[in-house]
């Protein structure tokens, strides 16, 4: 019996130790499958997000990667330095009086009948200096002394004058298919290095050996694919060329096609258009905030609101129009004639009205932010409601409105339709406002509005220009956001 | 002593006061200045979008009159095939064109309903217009060759064109010829437009200057918003411009857009607020989380036109067989197709639909997830059952004020390739495209007459339509918030 009851009590235990098993089984975390797959396809929806980072960092870094290697042909240029010759009389020149080593005159005597062999801004060289020339007569050379590093002396009479000239690398002599030695025009061996490539006509080459004295190059032909071919002499020779970043970054002239690609005349028109629309909406849109925070009842809150609500839900195109059919006719009305039809000002201060609302909504939550305790102070010392807000609540907000204007920037920067409208088409180096100039984005909605064909370098340079615009509007992005972030958390 | 410091401090206390009230007027200027700013630019808008106008018409209609005096209204069928055949267009005269007859044989044949690619290669000879009058010679050359310009010059010698004119009369009902007749014989042509200001106050000034320089034009008010402007597509002329193609256009577009972004963004939302904070994730997971969190942010703020050229990139090109149509059977020509806007407009509005979406579902208080699982519910039954339905107002607005971007969304579409002017409703995924913000910048940039007042008339569609919109999220806003404060 004894026996009986033992087994039992037991199986009893047993049964309740299975069944707490089970119980603390089914608490524990139980697998479910249906849940994992859900997060698992809403963890993939998050990651379309940075797809489309990715997708825009190497669209952009790829294309931009092939414009910088893009390799464009240009004829071969070298420098050399000879006598100077007039060359209808082929008279040799030489000085007319000593010179001494501070004076910028330089007396010469040319026959009346003369072509001068001088021009401006050209080099020359007098017994190892070199000058530059200013202006020239035939009574003589207005020249900056000792430039490219040379010394200022003094020069005897009849010192013979030689000038710097670039000339074009010529073909010295025919060359048949099958030779493997250039010559060249005198001098121009100078230019080529080892492994330099040459196009002449169709046909690629590629330099094994230099020969700088009797200007000969050893060369392997039909380079790259192309065939051998024959060449007379006075061919020209081309060099490949890239589109440096420094030259990107630098040059002062765009126009893809001659191989003019430095970015500062669209950089530069939208700066100036980024200019004018922070110098409108800084202050008006620091104005309304404040006005909003600081001044405004809950009633005049809720009609201000809309109006900037409204403004921000204007879509860019419309302020274009306007910027084009109403600013610009405005300004030349004020200005006068002077103002272009297409102009950055115009272009500009409309973009100020549409950022205007931004700025405003940013700094006032940057307002807002401030303690109350503050102002109280402020008022309890007895300053007026304008000292209160210069001197304590916009020098604790200042932060928040550095974001602002950061985010400002921002979008001014990447704003596109206003410029394309208002702007102008056509890049252009100018500093003066009231003309037209185009903006990257201007230039980019231009270039690939029209038929575009793929893998010109007109194409492959909207994607630098987009590479340009995207660093540039993230640098302002992140260091605002990180600003707002900042004083988000501090209250 | 006393005095003087208590007249000095007197004195700054005012100023001081004077300024500080100053100031609050130049704070309350700046509010001024920008609600000014919009109301000059609606005014601008309404003002370019009504006015008069000097019009004239190219062929005087009293100058069309049949012989027995009735005017082209009156005329049948067989008599205006008559004038259309008397003004078929010739070197020099741009009235009737072949193209215009073909067009206006089609939608004869449309209504058979054959595929319109079958049609061109149909004979006028073959069922089309079978018990129908057509002259013998024609019967086995094929649509397409009717339209051909060449078959217009070699014959255009009498017997051909009354040729023309027993196709149209026998084929085509009085309507519609009288119609041809209006718009390509009458053709009336603008040649100054005033603008509403100016037409209201200077009337009489308007009305000596077109007396004086368009002695045979006639001014009348015109509204260049208007029924017909909703109705008809784009057009080389200002006056007989509409909009259709590009509304269809936008439609299209924002369809594709939401369709592809609106899942997306939302479960992205979903997963970021749900899912991403669970203390327990793997620290690589938690790394990932706050990756796409930042990168989102980010996107939020990259320049329109950015999405423009990865459009261009990867939608247009390559991506070309399936976004031209190729994949789908459609002889398409290249990727610049409404399905590459819509994609191209989805990844950019992705990033505000996931942000609001975000905010709208961490705005749901944290106690009502906290009974669902005192109550035993799992994490996705918390979601789908007590998150969502709460959130889904405030998503829903979020989603409305996205779509309100991508109606006005203009540089991206330019750079993906919209076309310039089409007169065709797009039909599938895969047609060439135009939207309401493009027609927009296209007729402002136009220089010709009347051209910015249909860009005016276009802005009214696109501010009412944004308008709509906004309105809409906002009192879908209000009720839901009211109901939910309600139930809470």
């Amino acid at each position: 019996m004894a026996q009986y009851q033992a087994v039992q009590r037991s199986g009893a235990e047993k049964a309740a130790t299975l069944e707490r098993a089970l119980r603390q089984r089914s608490l524990r975390r139980r697998a479910r499958p249906v849940e994992s797959i859900v997060r698992f396809l809403l963890l993939l929806c998050g990651l379309v997000s940075i797809l489309s980072t990715v997708g825009i960092l190497v669209t952009l870094g790829e294309n931009s990667l092939l414009f910088f290697s893009q390799r464009s042909w240009q004829q071969v240029k070298y420098d050399t330095v000879e006598r100077a010759v007039v060359v209808n009389l082929g008279q040799e020149v030489s000085l007319a009086a000593a010179l001494d080593a501070q004076n910028s005159y330089l007396s010469l005597e040319l026959d009346e009948r003369a072509t001068l062999p001088f021009s401006e801004g050209q080099l020359i060289e007098l017994g190892g200096e070199r000058m530059r020339v200013m202006a020239a007569s035939r009574d003589g050379l207005e020249v900056e002394r000792g430039v490219n590093a040379s010394q200022a002396l003094a020069h005897p009479v009849d010192t013979p004058v030689f000038v710097h000239n670039e000339r074009t690398v010529l073909l010295g002599a025919d060359l048949r298919a099958d030779d493997t030695v250039i010559h060249l025009s005198e001098g121009a061996a100078a230019a080529f290095q080892i492994d330099d490539l040459i196009q002449a006509d169709e046909e690629v080459m590629r330099v094994l050996q230099v020969e700088p004295v009797s200007d000969m190059l050893a060369v392997r032909r039909g380079e790259e694919g192309s065939n051998p071919a024959r060449h007379s002499a006075g061919l020209p020779l081309f060099s490949p060329s890239a589109v440096t970043l420094g030259e990107f970054l630098t040059g002062t002239r765009w126009n893809p096609q001659l191989g003019h690609l430095g970015i500062w005349p669209l950089l530069n028109a939208t700066l100036m258009t980024t200019f004018f629309a922070l110098l409108t909406a800084l202050p008006v849109g620091l104005g309304v905030a404040i006005y909003l925070s600081e001044y405004a009842s809950a009633r005049v809150r809720s009609l201000v609101k809309p109006v900037l609500e409204l403004l921000v839900g204007v879509p860019t195109v419309v302020f274009g129009y306007f910027a084009l059919t109403w600013m610009t006719p405005l300004l030349q009305q004020i200005i006068g004639p002077q103002v272009k039809q297409f102009n950055t000002l115009s272009a500009g201060l409309v973009m100020g009205i549409m950022i205007v609302p931004t700025i405003a909504s940013i700094s006032e939550d940057a307002l807002g932010a401030v303690p109350r305790a503050l102002r109280e102070a402020s008022y309890a010392l007895g300053a007026t409601r304008q000292e209160t807000i210069r001197r304590a609540v916009l020098p604790a907000a200042v932060s928040g409105i550095m974001a602002a204007f950061l985010l400002g920037i921002s979008r001014a920067v990447g704003e596109t339709m206003i410029v394309a409208l208002a702007a102008g088409a056509g890049p252009n180096f100018t500093f003066n406002p009231l003309e037209g100039a185009e903006t990257m984005t201007g230039h980019i909605v231009r270039i690939s509005g029209g038929d575009i064909s793929y893998n010109t370098i007109d194409y492959n340079s909207l994607f630098a220009i987009g590479l340009l615009l995207f660093l540039l509007t993230l640098a302002f992005n992140v260091v605002s956001g990180a600003i707002t972030r900042r004083y988000r958390e501090a209250t | 002593m006393a005095t003087v410091t208590q007249q000095g401090n007197r004195g700054s206390l005012t100023r001081r006061q004077r300024i500080s009230r100053l100031w609050s007027r130049v704070y309350q200027a700046c509010v001024g200045l920008a609600a000014l700013a919009l109301v000059i630019l609606l005014l601008k808008i309404v003002d370019d979008a009504f006015g008069t106008v000097a019009v004239v018409n190219v062929v005087d209609p009293a100058s069309l009159v049949s012989q027995d005096g009735r005017s082209i209204e009156q005329q049948n069928a067989e008599e205006l095939a008559g004038l259309a055949r008397d003004y078929l267009d010739e070197e020099g005269r741009h009235f009737v064109s072949t193209d215009r007859l073909f067009t206006l044989f089609l939608d004869e044949v449309a209504r058979t309903e054959l595929p319109s690619s079958a049609l061109r290669n149909l004979t006028v000879g073959q069922a089309l217009f079978s018990g129908q009058n057509f002259p013998q010679k024609w019967a086995d050359r094929t649509l397409f060759e009717l339209r051909l310009p060449d078959v217009a010059r070699v014959e255009r010698d009498a017997r051909a064109r009354a040729d023309i004119a027993l196709l149209l009369a026998g084929n085509v009902e009085q309507g519609r010829l009288l119609e041809l007749v209006y718009n390509d014989i009458v053709q009336v042509e603008l040649l100054e437009s005033w603008n509403l200001i100016d037409s209201l106050t200077r009337q009489d000034e308007i009305r000596a200057r077109a007396a004086r320089d368009f002695p045979q034009a006639t001014l009348e008010f015109r509204s260049w918003l208007n029924a017909d402007f909703l109705r008809t597509p784009g057009s080389s002329q200002a006056l007989t411009s509409g909009i259709r193609v590009a509304l269809l256009g936008t439609l299209w577009m924002l369809v594709i857009a939401i369709g592809v972004s609106l899942p997306l963004g939302l479960g992205a939302a979903i997963y970021l607020e749900e899912y991403a904070r669970h203390a327990n994730n793997h620290r690589l997971l938690r790394l990932l989380n706050g990756f796409i969190e930042t990168n989102i942010r980010n996107l939020a703020g990259v320049p329109s036109i950015i999405y423009g050229i990865l459009g261009l990139t990867v939608f247009v090109r390559a991506m070309e067989p399936l976004t031209s149509g190729q994949l789908a059977g459609v002889a398409g020509a290249d990727g610049r197709t409404i399905l590459s806007a819509g994609l191209t407009m989805a990844l950019l509005i992705l990033p505000i639909i996931i942000i609001n979406a975000q905010e709208a579902i961490r705005a749901v208080p944290q106690s009502l997830r906290e009974g669902s699982y005192g109550l035993g519910a799992t994490q996705l039954q918390t979601i789908a059952r007590q998150v969502l339905p709460v959130a889904l107002p405030g998503m829903l607005t979020g989603v409305i004020l996205s779509v309100s971007r991508a109606i006005g969304e203009t540089a991206p579409l330019v750079v993906v390739g919209a076309a310039t002017t089409i007169f065709v409703d797009p039909d599938s995924p895969f047609s060439r495209f135009t939207v309401l913000p493009i027609q927009i910048y296209r007729w402002t940039a136009d220089p010709r007459e009347g051209f910015q007042d249909v860009a005016a008339a276009t802005i009214i569609v696109l501010l009412l339509l944004l308008l709509s919109l906004n309105a809409s999220a906002i009192i879908l806003r209000n009720r839901y918030s009211a109901r939910a404060r309600r139930t809470l």
